[in-house]
């Protein structure tokens, strides 16, 4: 497996605040991998520095041997923990956006999936209620073929039926040479699709492991152990 | 990728302008028609007159006043919204450069104007077409003969005077994209934050001039003008015509001086909120 994201000495201060402290990470090709911890832990953090939104303070991030930027930029897919269209936009105006700038981009993917969802090209963004935007949003970001996915909290706040056709809008879409890092602190609805699992705790790595391992290690679910370690945090 | 990111940008400009500058001409067009049949008909007074003469008069200049305005805050709206609210997880992880960002959103700004400015144009000579087209007529019949009166030296200030407004206007728009981002450094009130960046901006560059100004002051007046008993008369045109360069050239200068603070926050200080 070749390595895809590698993080040495990884830190970012905001103010006194040290969001994420000295990170060591590696992560390879075709695997989908939870970043598991409670609010605060410095999940969003790592996502931002990885996708060129945030620089580190120090040490370094590489995706697929490149530090962020346009070049890290065009093999990342992208699901931020908000709604991020321009509201002057239409359904079609986001598909041209994708196509144009993104050279891996299904276009009839997404348009089949759109569809699906009883969205139509010439549809007002600002006129979609805030779930079909979210819908849409993960529609998009699945219809690429990126070598990473980075899906930030992506079942946040969003009822169980939601939250099924999230899941498997991500399963049934995504490149499976490429890799997978979802973000969320809710484990049980993911644990059964995860390869492997980050624990994220006040900015530091505490655990990085195989997700069979844990569970043949522990002889207890990822969702069991993680609210063991962070009980008095959850 | 310059292209692409400003056929969106260019078309967000589209959707909120097109309608306005359509109603601009509409508005144009039906006081050329009011002015000429209501406002000079001495039969038509009281509540008819205001009614069919005075207000399609006044709402064709609140519509001139708000396209002005709209632009002013387009522009402001656009960098601000698009690169720096919610928009930036979007824009700011497409694969461009953040130098690409910047040029696209200057040069959109840029386009708008020149529009804007067309369009007022357009819409004075419309207006006179529908009014009195013999005015029209009568101006273009005069324009070769004030071209036969303009020597070279005056088409050369006249070229450089509208690279000056041009360039002025480039260096507006960044002083504008700077303070917005040095507003977005601060952990709060980012808004008011770029509103203090932007005066104090406009301190420092007017002091850096006031500071400059004895050394113009140095200059012979003479140089340029003789005053007799029939009034002022340019003496020479090449001193002009090199303040003139050398005032772009500073303008040139502040602009692109702004560009690369501007590039240096997005590239190594972007904090989305």
């Amino acid at each position: 497996m070749s390595e895809l994201v590698t993080c040495s000495g990884l830190t970012r201060w905001f103010g006194q605040t040290k969001a994420l402290d000295n990170v060591d990470l590696t992560l390879t090709s075709g695997k989908i991998i939870g970043l598991l911890g409670p609010n605060g832990s410095g999940k969003t953090t790592l996502i931002k520095i990885l996708n060129g939104l945030l620089r580190p303070t120090s040490g370094t991030a590489l995706v697929d041997g490149m530090e962020p930027g346009p070049e890290s930029k065009a093999i990342i897919s992208y699901l931020p923990d908000r709604g991020y269209f321009p509201d002057w936009m239409r359904v079609g105006d986001m598909m041209d956006l994708f196509e144009d700038f993104y050279g891996d981009f299904d276009r009839a993917k997404a348009e089949d999936m759109c569809r699906a969802l009883g969205l139509k090209s010439e549809s007002s963004i600002k006129t979609l209620s805030k779930g079909t935007r979210e819908k849409m949003q993960l529609m998009l970001v699945m219809s690429r073929k990126a070598k990473l996915y980075l899906l930030d909290e992506p079942i946040a706040g969003v009822d169980p039926a939601a939250r099924e056709f999230i899941m498997q809008t991500i399963l049934t879409n995504y490149n499976e040479d490429g890799t997978v890092l979802i973000s969320t602190h809710l484990i049980s609805d993911i644990e059964q699709v995860l390869d492997e699992a980050v624990f994220l705790q006040q900015g530091k790595i505490i655990l990085h492991e195989a997700v069979d391992s844990i569970r043949e290690r522990t002889g207890e679910s990822v969702d069991a152990l993680f609210r063991e370690m962070f009980r008095a945090q959850l | 990728m310059l292209g692409k990111l400003i056929k969106y940008d260019f078309r967000s400009c589209i959707r909120r302008f097109g309608p306005l500058w359509l109603g601009m001409v509409a508005l144009a067009v039906i006081n050329g028609f009011t002015i000429g049949h209501v406002l000079d008909n001495g039969s038509i007074t009281g509540w008819a007159q205001f009614a069919f003469g005075v207000m399609p008069l006044i709402l064709l200049i609140v519509l001139w006043t708000a396209v002005a305005i709209m632009s002013l805050v387009f522009v402001c709206e656009r960098f601000y919204k698009g690169l720096l609210g919610d928009e930036g997880y979007l824009s700011m992880t497409l694969p461009v450069t953040t130098e690409e960002h910047i040029a696209a959103k200057a040069i959109t700004a840029f386009l708008l104007e020149l529009i804007t400015g067309i369009a007022a144009v357009v819409n004075g000579l419309l207006l006179i077409a529908v009014y009195r087209p013999a005015i029209l007529a009568e101006i273009f019949r005069a324009l070769p003969k004030v071209f036969r009166y303009i020597d070279g030296h005056v088409v050369t200030l006249l070229i450089e005077y509208l690279v000056f407004v041009l360039v002025g206007s480039v260096g507006q728009t960044m002083h504008i994209y700077l303070a917005i981002c040095l507003g977005h450094l601060a952990k709060n009130h980012r808004v008011a934050w770029s509103l203090g960046a932007y005066v104090l901006i406009s301190v420092v560059i007017s002091n850096i001039l006031t500071l400059c100004a004895p050394l113009l002051n140095r200059i012979p007046e003479e140089w340029f003008f003789t005053i007799d008993e029939f009034g002022t008369h340019i003496t020479a045109f090449a001193p002009i015509a090199w303040m003139i360069a050398g005032a772009i050239l500073v303008e040139a200068i502040v602009a692109a001086a702004f560009f690369f603070a501007s590039n240096y926050i997005l590239k190594n200080r972007l904090n989305l909120e």
